[in-house]
């Protein structure tokens, strides 16, 4: 490649660099997934990488988690520099505190600045994984209504340095054997992390040769551009407008009241330009799900990223087009210590996410998206215990079993495999079968509840039905489920999705209802059932195409019945649709509904 | 835990020394592929590849046991398939399977490995060897059904 510095980098070098950066963080992904232990890393892929600027600009992330990766790696490094100010080839940091720029304490973020044999700092590489145990006072990472930090116990390493000239710092390793539950599976899990970022260091060091510092310094402001650009463009075509959204997340003990939320949107298509406001929201909480700088930002921009009519690449370019307005002690903004975010990226981040989907949806036809689904039920439980199995000992593992949750969107049903906002449907669900041999552990079901609510033009997700126990062992659940008071909402006159639900199944039999957030003991032969929302729907449900209903008649997803009684689609003997009467049952649903809405007002 | 292929510094295994360099050159794999190596963690030996070039004789008399007890532990299941919604689905055991008998979709075939889905209007046969031999048959289930020499397309390895 050519390397005049008096010429900008076409078009043909933009694309070539682009793709070699990408199969560096590709790689960075594979050596996470390939080398870690526990399944919710090399199963569920609850991990991201990314590559910073020395400027500490996010320039390339791997296809990964958004609440990973928009914000937060960028805020990480430069704390790095203000706390180590003296960066050699061979430092590594953990960085997992969320008063200083992680997602939450459970993301363990490896940063590792890449310096060349001029020994100037180049890069910096992170890889951030959700680690199965992170030492917390109970057995679980997302400890929902953790008063403070303190009651938390999560161990908190803000910027640590574990490897100095690329040897891993003992007294660290000794400190998390005795703090951090399995100790042999974090070990594993946490060089897995380490050679990620090693993996990603080794391939820059490799281009920085072959290219020279200089071709890459232009190729990134050269990237930013095109993807500022790309950016504006994208918002050009999308309507102008402000909306608030204000939604809630369910009680939990420390907030009796649930925790709302307001989401104030504005999007100026003239200066292409997107402002997203959280700052008029309660002040921290004395529970687990105050967010972090990290997630209200990152989670903010993944619901705009998600209603884009196009796509465009996250990194510091595009971002530089969105102004997501947070403030210092707040339950949707800047955490103030000892505030406890040990849901940080789940619960309230999904509800902000959301919020702004909601928001675009709003503001026109064609927009943005309904409500996706409620999280954390116990189908994505922390399950801990002692496998009896050949004597393998304790275990502890973040399940990620089925929860569908995609909403309905402007041209599409919900997706099955959405899961949340912040994961962006590229969170994966476990194996069952894998799941069974790594845990002593039995799913006994694992189904789409059928003919669930979410209607729409385009509907949303149907919800899930999970139903999963030990086998010869206790096991210890603990889950946080939103959405079992708050279904999550329809929008453009889409209906809702259903709500959530948790039980456990006796020995004999008997269904007991459980709290929506939950430490269960579960002995042999018992079983935890988990049902989950599914996603809103979008548009009336009278303006589905008939044919799509009839396929849903079909496929059972829907039955006859609701397709007359919500979809005002009328079928016949063979489930052909009945074109005549279909019109006449829609114009008498419309003007029923139109009837409902004038009384109202 | 995750798999590696390592090539074998000798051919002969003479004494500990030996075992001693393979364990070294496991981790000097593990070092090149993913960065990293984790020397105190123990290794184990899962598979031995090699290629090897003799005569094979006609192999007609092999085949791998059936379970007479697996096939009674069938059940069924409620499984989705797309274009034919939710079916009454057969789950039999691998174990179970009579060599050469075909068996219809909507069906389940589990091992301790892996788990088959066969779809209605598809089906399945275990072989002697101990593969599952899968016919995805055709649109129709009955034009498949009277021409039980369709060509398969696909063999699974499931034992």
């Amino acid at each position: 490649m050519t390397d005049d510095p008096t010429r900008p980098l076409d078009g043909l070098q933009l694309a070539l660099i682009t793709n070699r950066l990408e199969a560096i963080v590709g790689a960075m992904m594979n050596t996470l997934q390939r080398s870690a232990r526990s399944a919710i890393m090399n199963v569920a892929r609850d991990f991201s990488c990314g590559v910073l600027t020395a400027d500490d600009e996010i320039l390339t992330v791997a296809e990964s988690l958004p609440c990973h990766t928009f914000s937060g790696p960028d805020i990480q490094a430069r704390y790095m520099k203000t706390v180590h100010p003296e960066l050699r080839r061979g430092d590594a940091f953990l960085h997992n505190s969320p008063y200083h720029g992680n997602s939450h304490a459970a993301d363990w973020c490896i940063l590792a600045p890449v310096i060349d044999d001029a020994g100037v700092h180049r890069f910096t590489v992170f890889a951030k994984a959700h680690v199965a145990d992170c030492g917390n006072s109970i057995p679980t990472t997302f400890y929902a209504d953790a008063a403070d930090v303190y009651q938390e116990g999560a161990l908190i390493f803000p910027c640590t340095k574990v490897q100095s000239e690329y040897e891993v710092v003992d007294d660290f390793v000794r400190q998390c054997e005795v703090r951090i539950r399995v100790p042999k599976m974090w070990h594993g899990d946490f060089l897995a992390i380490l050679g990620s970022t090693r993996t990603g260091e080794r391939r820059l060091l490799e281009l920085l040769d072959e290219l020279g510092p200089d071709t890459l310094k232009r190729y990134e402001s050269a990237w930013f551009d095109y993807c500022e650009d790309r950016m504006a463009n994208a918002i050009g075509e999308l309507p102008a407008g402000t909306a608030r959204i204000s939604l809630a997340h369910d009680p939990l003990p420390g907030a009796p009241d649930g925790v709302p939320l307001n989401m104030d949107l504005a999007v100026d298509p003239e200066a292409a330009r997107i402002v997203i406001d959280l700052t008029d929201n309660l002040d921290c909480q004395p529970v687990g799900l105050n967010l972090t700088e990290a997630t209200a930002t990152s989670n903010a921009m993944a619901g705009i990223f998600s209603s884009l009519p196009y796509q465009v690449p996250p990194n510091a370019g595009s971002f530089r087009r969105i102004d997501v307005r947070l403030r210092e002690n707040c339950v949707v903004g800047i955490p103030r210590h000892p505030a406890s975010c040990s849901a940080a990226t789940t619960n309230l981040a999904e509800t902000l996410g959301k919020s702004v989907a909601m928001g675009m949806a709003k503001l026109g036809e064609g927009f943005g998206m309904a409500e996706i689904g409620k999280v954390l039920p116990p189908a994505m439980g922390v399950i801990s215990g002692v496998d009896p199995r050949e004597g393998r000992g304790p275990f502890i593992n973040f399940l990620c079993l089925l929860v569908t949750n995609g909403a309905g969107a402007p041209y599409a049903d919900g997706w099955l495999t959405v899961i949340g906002v912040g994961v962006a449907g590229l969170q994966l669900h476990d194996s069952v079968e894998i799941d069974e041999m790594k845990y002593p552990i039995e799913v006994r079901r694992q189904v789409i509840i059928l003919d669930s609510v979410s209607a729409g033009r385009f509907r949303g997700a149907l919800g899930a039905y999970v139903e999963y126990g030990p086998v010869g062992t206790r096991l210890e659940v603990i889950y946080m489920s939103d959405g079992t008071k708050t279904a999550p909402l329809g929008v453009r006159g889409g209906q809702p999705g259903a709500r959530a639900g948790q039980r456990k199944r006796l020995v004999g039999g008997e269904l007991v209802e459980l709290e929506a957030h939950g430490r269960v003991v579960l002995e042999p032969g018992e079983t935890i059932i988990s049902l989950s929302t599914g996603g809103g729907g979008y548009g009336s449900p009278l303006e589905r195409d008939p044919l799509s209903v009839r396929k849903d008649v079909r496929e059972g997803w829907v039955s006859r019945e609701r397709a007359a009684e919500v979809y005002g689609v009328a079928l016949d003997v063979d489930d052909e649709v009945e074109p005549e009467e279909t019109r006449e049952l829609r114009e008498r649903l419309a003007a029923a509904a139109g009837a409902i809405g004038a009384v109202a007002s | 835990m995750w798999e590696i292929e390592v090539p074998l510094p000798v051919a002969r295994f003479d004494g500990p020394e030996d075992v001693a360099a393979l364990e070294q050159a496991f981790h000097a794999v593990h070092e090149e592929l993913f960065a990293f190596s984790d020397p105190d963690s123990a290794i184990e030996i899962v598979a031995w590849r090699a290629q090897v070039r003799c005569r094979l004789r006609a192999a007609t008399d092999v085949s791998t046991p059936v379970d007479p007890e697996a096939a009674t532990a069938d059940r069924v299941r409620e499984a989705y398939f797309s274009g034919s919604g939710t079916l009454a689905t057969p789950v039999r055991r691998f174990a179970g399977l009579a060599v050469g008998e075909r068996f219809a979709g909507p069906l389940i075939v589990e091992s301790p490995v892996t788990t088959v889905v066969v779809p209605p209007g598809a089906a399945v046969q275990r072989l002697p060897s101990g593969s599952l031999l899968l016919d995805p048959g055709r649109a129709d289930a009955a034009a498949a059904d009277a021409t039980p020499d369709a060509t398969p397309i696909h063999e699974t390895e499931a034992a």
